[in-house]
């Protein structure tokens, strides 16, 4: 039944997958070859000058990207179930619904991690070629906090999505907007650093509200 | 499973609560703006006074000193000659001589000093690695330097564009520290890292112990000092400067909170004499002139200057509390029983900061608590009454909210 899910999950997503996929190799890749065009013109020096002195960030495409990523992962995952009203049929199939809505996000979070990692990868390469391990640890602490956004983004907009009444889905909307903000609320590099462990945690609490949307949407709560 | 359905329910209010009690006391904040009489003061060297800008009762801008004399924008520049030379210069105003001192616009420029240094720069987060400009390079102004050194376990360059430890240079200034006597790990490394000074004052390094030790590139050799500076201070942050007379390699910070200057080139310390304070909570601001130091400790509740004598810093005169607040009724304090906060003044970094209100909003969250109870009773449980008084109004609004229709069906 697992596998069966997983690849009913794949089947609908694959396009947006690939989609977002493609988007994050190309989007990682512009902005190594854009910074590449400045350490040529300016050098590498000023370069750490300006990342070490200035508190400056040379990736500030990166900002909004890992939410961007959650956002239309759920949306292809969870809108579409929701609107056809597809998702009622599958919390009938023989399965208790908080294991099924626990294969769907699993499903979602292999896919986010996996992409995640492609595009960490990609950058994590290029700073270690061209960067001492202190730059790229700051530069770590920085971006970590954008990718749990988009862990938790990933989780509200499903939890908003499967909610069965329109003005609560509303109420729901702001509120998510609200849990959202404390990703950004500080722009210094690395202002993060000490509160991870309480980031990770208030990311991954939202993935507990889709299980009340489902039950409410399986026992009629209208 | 309705058990687990309940846990998951309460998880998103409480999460709401923490919402409210995070967005509502800073929406709170925008609005209820509280009045303040801001001061620019600075020590007149010609009334022996602290001169100000200030308003009035009527909230006009007025310049006067501590004594209530009311000055002209024109009178006002002349009593702070020290300050506003350029525009009596500019007047044809400027004295010959201020208290047997002769002055020009020249020397005043030389002797003139700004120092500031906030908090919010020391609970900031930094990348230890720390450039070392070459000095007597023979040629005029500083380049930056094509690396960088770290001091994690062991002292070392990094050549910027190979991205490479260079071990020769890295030996030569290790092994130097070693054999002047450092010892441990380097607990703070202070440098100026603008390339726009008008010179190199070189680093400084704390071990364990406490000991100082100076170190700078000259010629392309490592020159490395054990400092005079004593180890029972406890240093525990430096701030290197390169002002214009080249007198002094920076501040001092101790851990008892006194505040000195290096003197250049002898190490010798000079404190300053002003109470201690904590540099974590507290920012500091200096105008210094030819005859004197205006210093300012603003923070943790103070605002404070003092007026020291620049030949050898002693406190002449010292003017306390300068942001007037007025006092006001307070709605916060009713109805806020505790606040989240993720930013503060004195950091750059993010954290959770819990605040519980005044007494009186246990009153108010009792009161609330027995409102929701009368008017809900029937289909509200002695939880969602609990919450409503531990947390007041942001209980209140998140259950009208989010169990809205239960509790009026």
């Amino acid at each position: 039944m697992i596998k069966a899910l997983f690849y009913k999950e794949w089947i609908k997503t694959r396009k947006i997958v690939i989609f977002l996929l493609l988007a994050i190799i190309a989007v990682s890749t512009y902005m190594i070859i854009d910074n590449l065009r400045v350490f040529k013109l300016v050098g590498l020096v000023h370069i750490w000058d300006v990342i070490v002195n200035k508190n400056s960030f040379i990736f500030k495409l990166l900002n909004f990207i890992p939410v961007s990523v959650g956002v239309i992962l759920a949306l292809s995952q969870f809108f579409i179930e929701y609107s056809h009203r597809r998702i009622k049929l599958s919390l009938h199939l023989p399965l208790k619904e908080s294991k099924l809505i626990t294969i769907l996000i699993s499903y979602g979070l292999v896919i986010l991690v996996s992409l995640y990692a492609v595009q960490l990868l990609i950058l994590g390469i290029f700073m270690h070629l061209h960067f001492a391990h202190e730059i790229v640890l700051h530069y770590f602490y920085t971006i970590t906090p954008w990718y749990l956004a988009g862990f938790c983004a990933y989780a509200l907009v499903s939890y908003v999505c499967l909610e069965p009444i329109a003005v609560r889905k509303f109420i729901l909307s702001l509120f998510s907007l609200a849990y959202m903000y404390l990703f950004f609320l500080e722009g210094t590099p690395g202002a993060y650093s000490n509160f991870l462990c309480f980031l990770t945690l208030y990311s991954f609490i939202p993935y507990t509200f889709i299980y009340v949307s489902a039950w409410r949407l399986k026992f009629g709560t209208e | 499973m309705r058990n687990l359905y309940k846990i998951f329910s309460y998880t998103i209010i409480l999460c709401a609560i923490f919402l409210l009690a995070w967005g509502t006391p800073n929406l709170y904040g925008k609005i209820d703006v509280r009045k303040t009489k801001g001061f620019f003061t600075y020590y007149s060297s010609i009334v022996k006074s602290f001169a100000m800008f200030t308003h009035d009762e009527k909230g006009n801008m007025i310049r006067k000193d501590r004594e209530g004399n009311r000055y002209s924008q024109l009178e006002f520049d002349s009593i702070l000659p020290l300050f506003y030379y350029r525009q009596l210069k500019l007047d044809n105003k400027l004295p010959k001589e201020v208290d047997g001192h002769p002055i020009s616009v020249k020397i005043l420029e030389q002797s003139a000093s700004f120092f500031r240094l906030s908090s919010r720069d020391i609970n900031a987060p930094k990348i230890p690695l720390y450039p070392l400009f070459p000095t007597l390079t023979g040629r005029v102004g500083l380049s930056t330097p094509p690396d960088v050194f770290r001091f994690n376990e062991q002292f070392q360059f990094v050549d910027i564009a190979p991205n490479a430890v260079d071990k020769e240079k890295s030996e030569e200034y290790y092994s130097k520290l070693l054999a002047k006597g450092f010892t441990g790990k380097a607990i703070h490394i202070a440098n100026d890292p603008n390339s726009r000074k008008p010179y190199e004052n070189g680093s400084f390094i704390v071990d364990e112990n406490f000991n100082v030790f100076h170190i700078k590139d000259v010629a392309g050799k490592a020159f490395v000092k054990k400092t005079t500076i004593p180890s029972s201070i406890k240093t525990k942050h430096i701030e290197v400067t390169a002002d214009g007379n080249r007198k002094f390699y920076g501040y001092l910070f101790d851990e008892a909170g006194a505040m000195y200057l290096i003197k250049a080139p002898s190490y010798e310390l000079v404190k300053l004499d002003i109470p201690n304070f904590d540099i974590n909570k507290q920012s500091v601001k200096i105008y210094g002139n030819l005859l004197y130091w205006n210093v300012y400790i603003t923070g943790d509740g103070k605002d404070d200057i003092y007026a020291l004598k620049a030949s050898d810093f002693k406190q002449i005169d010292k003017m306390n509390n300068l942001v007037e607040v007025e006092e006001s009724f307070r709605l916060a304090e009713w109805i806020f029983p505790f606040r989240v906060s993720f930013t503060t003044y004195t950091s750059k970094f993010v954290d959770l900061h819990f605040k519980f209100g005044k007494a009186k909003s246990i009153w108010v969250s009792i009161l609330l608590a027995l409102l929701f109870f009368g008017l809900f009773r029937k289909k509200s449980n002695y939880i969602d009454i609990l919450l409503v008084a531990l947390t007041g109004i942001y209980g209140l609004i998140t259950l009208l909210v989010l169990k809205h229709k239960e509790l009026v069906k």
